[in-house]
């Protein structure tokens, strides 16, 4: 029974995202701080290479880059391998009788 | 459960009907029984079944009841289908393979060794000696057929189940397929062979069933089916010459004795044997009536 | 084993032997020499931008390879009644899928790996580096177009192939989405929406070609992650097929 709640904390994560939260820009960098070029306009900024913010989010929400997702991955893998060895013994019984 | 290589018991199959919930019978309660060493003729109008059953026995059909048995065993069981050969009706394959590539690929999947050598000589054996080589696509439909057979023979099969496998042929080919089934049938195995061809089945076979609508309409051995019940023929000669003719039982004595009345030197009195094609129309179409 | 193995062999032959298969392998290959020959000034000059497109085309490439292998092997068998003496006798329905599937797999790698030495030879021609983890990131391409292909042949079993393209094409298209684009498809119902997108295999998971385009080294312990997960999702695809076809009458 406890691992009902194991499973839950680790796949809703995935399910309501939290563990690929949008990422916010900090104050410093919507005042345009010292990591920051401005280019034209006050939107416009140009980051190191490797640095994280709003413009490289989406780099930073894949998979490989949240390390806070893959224990559901890896969850989620098992999961569907005991699913199908589960299909797989199902099916053969039955074939057997 | 008598030791026989094919046991069929009440099998019933029902498909459903192109677009509606009801489905029709294709099989009804159909019982019969190969034993070994034994060659079955499967005889039967277009749609009686004949494909469905032999569907069911290599377990590409699941029946809706029955109980079925190769050599006392359930027909999936691996161990049943290693000794089992299957010649399909109208076979095709992908034209750009090679008899000796298909050949050999099944040999592996089978489990069993394969060389060259002992490739060409089945395909010798079947009649395409020298076409090993040859891609499908430029190969007749005969000899597709006769790959076919040579598939089928490569495991050296304790059953063979042949599903028409002369249609198509012309007779010169008929005549090697018989052939190669009676040698295999020496050698032991047990036949299941379905057939259009009544004299096919008439010249090879110790046995038959006759299936029409799904159901078993007369089975036996060629000696009972051909045998009729009620007709006898008297042999005989009057004044030199020879003469028979045919009578029912009921009045056989009757015709004996006026013969006899007459002169007549009583020859001969057997039973009068039907054609199989005869016992097949008669059989069928009292199933249909 | 064995015996699917052998019958492996013989669907990997049955496929080289198809035109589709050098088709898609000669379309690929018109993507990636045009990709060479774009002109080397703005953004083009960056080896990222050629590599984030040769990979993208692989990608495409894999998918439409998946779907040209896939999609004709059920129906194609039974219309040559290869089908009936292949399970009559030698083969299991299960030896049949897996034996048709690990083929068809075989080439799908095979054509990936083709690929990704092109792509290198296009870049290496324009004086651009590869970067390290080129070749693990091609590799899970591959794994992403096998279980594309697992897809399309379960679908090959109760489709026909011109239904089976759109529906695969579809499916890759829905898994290739976020969670908030996914759950924006039908924003009424978040929860359901987000649950359904946790059970659908991610595309996501085998794209680390940002990665390795801006300089990040990728973790080997999500590789094989990856590997996994494209593993267990194939395995359950292809299990889902055994059920419905061992339970299938071959008329």
């Amino acid at each position: 029974m406890t691992a009902l709640p194991v499973l839950l904390a680790l796949l809703v994560p995935m399910v309501t995202g939290s563990a690929a939260a949008p990422v916010q820009p900090s104050d410093e960098h919507l005042a345009g701080g010292s990591e920051a070029v401005e280019l034209s306009g006050q939107e416009h900024h140009e980051h190191g290479a490797g640095e994280r913010s709003d413009c490289t989010a989406w780099l930073f929400e894949q998979p490989w880059a949240s390390p806070g997702q893959w224990p559901s991955l890896l969850l989620l893998s098992t999961i569907l391998l005991a699913l199908s060895a589960g299909i797989l013994l199902v099916t053969g019984r039955h074939l057997r009788r | 459960m008598k030791d026989c290589a094919l046991s069929v018991e009440e099998l019933s199959k029902r498909y459903p009907r192109a677009g509606g919930f009801r489905r029709f019978p294709a099989l009804s309660g159909v019982s019969f029984e190969l034993d070994r060493g034994e060659i079955l003729g499967f005889l039967g109008p277009n749609g009686a079944g004949k494909t469905t059953t032999i569907k069911c026995i290599l377990g590409l059909l699941r029946p809706d009841s029955g109980v079925l048995a190769v050599f006392g065993s359930p027909p999936a069981s691996p161990a049943v289908r290693a000794r089992l050969g299957y010649v399909p009706e109208n076979p095709d394959y992908d034209d750009s393979f090679t008899p000796l590539e298909y050949l050999s690929v099944f040999a592996s999947m089978r489990g069993i060794r394969h060389s060259d050598e002992a490739s060409r000589a089945l395909l010798g054996r079947v009649g395409l000696s020298g076409w090993g080589g040859t891609r499908l696509r430029r190969l007749s439909k005969g000899m597709k057929q006769r790959l076919s057979l040579a598939l089928a023979l490569q495991s050296r099969p304790d059953l063979l189940v042949m599903d028409e496998p002369t249609g198509g042929l012309d007779p010169g080919a008929r005549k090697e397929f018989r052939d190669i089934i009676l040698e295999e049938n020496g050698r032991g195995a047990s036949i299941f062979l379905s057939s259009h061809i009544l004299s096919e089945v008439e010249t090879v076979c110790d046995r038959a069933v006759i299936l029409s609508s799904g159901r078993v309409v007369a089975s036996g051995s060629l000696d009972e089916l051909l045998r009729s019940e009620d007709l006898w023929r008297i042999a005989y000669t009057r004044g030199g010459t020879a003469g028979s003719e045919s009578v029912h039982r009921a009045g056989l004595q009757d015709r004996i004795d006026a013969l006899r009345a007459s002169g007549a030197e009583i020859e001969e009195v057997a039973r009068h044997f039907r054609s199989l094609e005869d016992v097949f129309l008669t059989a069928t179409e009292g199933a249909a009536r | 084993m064995r015996r699917i193995l052998a019958f492996s062999g013989m669907t990997v032959r049955m496929l080289a032997r198809r035109r589709t298969i050098w088709g898609v392998c000669a379309l690929t290959a018109l993507a990636l020499l045009g990709i060479g020959l774009i002109p080397s000034y703005g953004v083009a000059s960056s080896g990222w931008f050629v590599l984030d497109l040769g990979m993208s085309a692989m990608e495409l490439g894999g998918l439409v390879l998946a779907i040209g292998l896939g999609a004709g092997i059920f129906p194609r068998d039974r219309e040559t009644r290869i089908l009936l003496p292949l399970l009559a006798v030698p083969l299991s329905r299960g030896g049949y899928i897996s034996g048709r599937f690990l083929g068809g797999a075989f080439v799908q790698i095979a054509m990936t790996l083709l690929w990704a030495v092109a792509l290198m030879i296009v870049m290496l021609a324009r004086g651009l580096p590869v970067p390290g983890g080129f070749l693990v990131s091609c590799a899970l391409l591959g794994i992403e177009g096998c279980f594309l292909l697992s897809v399309v042949v379960a679908l090959g079993f109760r489709v026909s192939p011109p239904l089976n393209a759109p529906l695969t094409f579809l499916g890759f298209i829905i898994c290739s989405l976020g969670r908030q684009d996914f759950i924006s498809l039908l924003p009424g119902a978040p929860g359901a929406m987000g649950l359904l997108w946790t059970a659908l295999p991610h595309m996501a998971v085998f794209h680390v070609k940002d990665a390795i385009m801006h300089g990040f080294r990728v973790p080997p312990g999500f590789v094989l992650l990856a590997v996994l997960y494209g593993v267990s999702y194939t395995l359950l695809t292809l299990s889902l097929a055994y059920a419905s076809f061992s339970r299938r009458d071959l008329r």
